[in-house]
């Protein structure tokens, strides 16, 4: 469909292409279907693995084959692009659907049957069906994401419901006000450091984001005179959704699906947490004489126009415009072609940051290169600080890096 | 009173009506309110990044206005949409 608008007298035309592409996100909480129906249909059990293989096969694979898209809207259609209510509903979709999967997949693991599905699963096909209620669950944050970050009170209700899955809500406050206001430093826990490995960011990132995520609310409860234990704290409501969802369906379906309830969000937080990683590998703004830093600007973050992530996450990985813009829709975010790019979608990305040695062949000479080889301008790891200085230090500056992606 | 805009995603911050979410009550003047305090919608501009409101043009970085119908549509202000009569008809830049 053609959006246009008239500025000026000048009637300025644009048609999104991936607009109906859009609806294709919220078939990624359909995932447990696709696995019931496989699995009534030949009986085998490895159909309850399928949610990591579509996100760490398919995915890739599809990336690949659909190739890049950047097409970006015009200005002066980014203002009629966001008011245009059909994209919102594409989000809103996500999430009846991911709830209805995680109840499904509960009673699964609660021992029910169905048709197609005559005996309780075995413990290895529930631990299969938990890590794609997982998948399920941190594409979910990601739907969060582009919701929680709205004005709209009601689409702030939205990403509290699409956290519940995996008790993540805090990442709503912490997200919002601490990641986006310190992107890219060395203070924010939630931005990969250069020379780190994913496994290490892991517990940075989620405990760091935690702690941020309560001060954030506290400071805010301090300013009001009030104590920050209250149902109005945003870390503590956001929560609550979650002890009505686990409390709900333990009641339902046994307190003995707790074990695969926890696996299913480790994995969806360790999904979410990945992207991280990669989002920001190595940035860093510099420190002004007035002792702020830079603006976040567009060469902070790592970019990607593959079709096929972006349209399962919402256009995500354009993720320079999201962090210069972080209250504009999805469908409205452009590429920039002075940001850095990444060699493949996120989802490919995840898959090398499992081996360190793979990440950093591939992803250490693109943030020299983009520092022009200047490796003290990077955000560099404390602990292996000194040997990049050493490899790389401002005594062997080369020019050699492997030419930036610059489109 | 005054009011004063977040430069990047339009929040307005009217001082006769504060904002007691964030824990400033009404009637507080926007000198008041802490210098790194973050915008609370976008989370990427602070106190000191504020303009006034009758001052804001679009976007500081790319000059766009994002958000003028919810804005309007919220306080009732003057239409700073590109190409309105509020910015002399001309497109922002």
């Amino acid at each position: 469909m053609t959006v246009q608008a008239t500025v000026d007298g000048r009637t300025v035309e644009w048609t999104d292409h991936k607009r109906y592409l859009w609806i294709m996100g919220a078939i990624i909480p359909l995932i447990p279907a696709v696995m019931w129906g496989a699995y009534a249909a030949t009986g085998w059990s490895v159909w309850w693995f399928f949610g990591p293989f579509f996100v760490f096969a398919v995915i890739p694979v599809a990336d690949m084959i659909a190739g890049l898209d950047r097409n970006n809207p015009p200005d002066e259609l980014i203002e009629a692009l966001e008011e245009d209510r059909y994209y919102r509903w594409v989000t809103y979709a996500f999430i009846p659907a991911q709830l209805a999967g995680f109840i499904w997949g509960a009673y699964l693991l609660g021992g029910g049957t169905m048709p197609g599905i005559a005996d309780p699963l075995s413990v290895i096909e529930k631990i299969g069906l938990a890590t794609g209620l997982g998948m399920v669950a941190g594409i979910g944050i990601n739907t969060a994401h582009e919701l929680g970050h709205k004005k709209e009170e009601h689409e702030r209700w939205f990403a509290r419901i699409a956290l519940a899955q995996t008790f993540y809500g805090h990442f709503y406050i912490e997200h919002n006000r601490g990641h986006h206001v310190r992107v890219a430093t060395p203070e924010d826990p939630a931005s990969a450091r250069l020379g780190e490995t994913v496994w290490e960011f892991m517990p940075r990132t989620v405990w760091g984001s935690l702690k941020s995520a309560w001060s954030l609310e506290k400071k805010r409860f301090a300013r009001l005179g009030k104590s920050p234990y209250s149902l109005k704290n945003d870390v503590i409501n956001a929560w609550a959704f979650s002890v009505v969802l686990w409390g709900g369906v333990m009641i339902a379906f046994g307190w003995q699906i707790f074990p695969y309830l926890v696996i299913q969000a480790v994995l969806g937080i360790w999904l979410l947490e990945s992207v991280n990683y990669l989002e920001h590998y190595g940035m860093k703004r510099q420190k002004l004489e007035s002792g702020r830093y830079e603006r976040v600007n567009p060469s902070h973050s790592w970019n990607s126009n593959n079709i096929g992530t972006n349209v399962l996450l919402y256009h995500l990985q354009r993720h320079s415009d999201h962090h210069a813009n972080p209250t504009r829709r999805y469908q409205a975010l452009r590429d920039f072609k002075e940001a850095p790019v990444l060699p493949t979608g996120y989802a490919g990305m995840i898959v090398l940051s499992w081996v360190p040695q793979i990440w950093r062949s591939v992803m250490d000479e693109r943030v020299l290169a983009h520092y022009d080889g200047d490796v003290e301008r990077a955000n560099l790891h404390p602990r292996t600080a000194r040997k990049y200085l050493a490899s790389y230090g401002a005594s062997t500056v080369s020019s050699t890096g492997t030419s930036k992606e610059v489109a | 009173m005054a009011e004063y805009i977040c430069p990047n995603c339009e929040y307005v911050y009217a001082e006769d009506k504060g904002d007691p979410r964030e824990g400033w009550p009404p009637g507080t003047p926007f000198a008041d309110i802490d210098p790194d305090w973050t915008c609370p919608d976008c989370g990427v501009r602070e106190q000191v990044d504020f303009v006034p409101a009758e001052e804001f043009t679009g976007n500081d970085q790319d000059g766009n206005i994002i958000s003028a119908e919810t804005r309007m549509a919220a306080s009732g202000q003057a239409d700073l949409r590109p190409g309105s009569p509020a910015l002399g008809g001309k497109e922002a830049q």
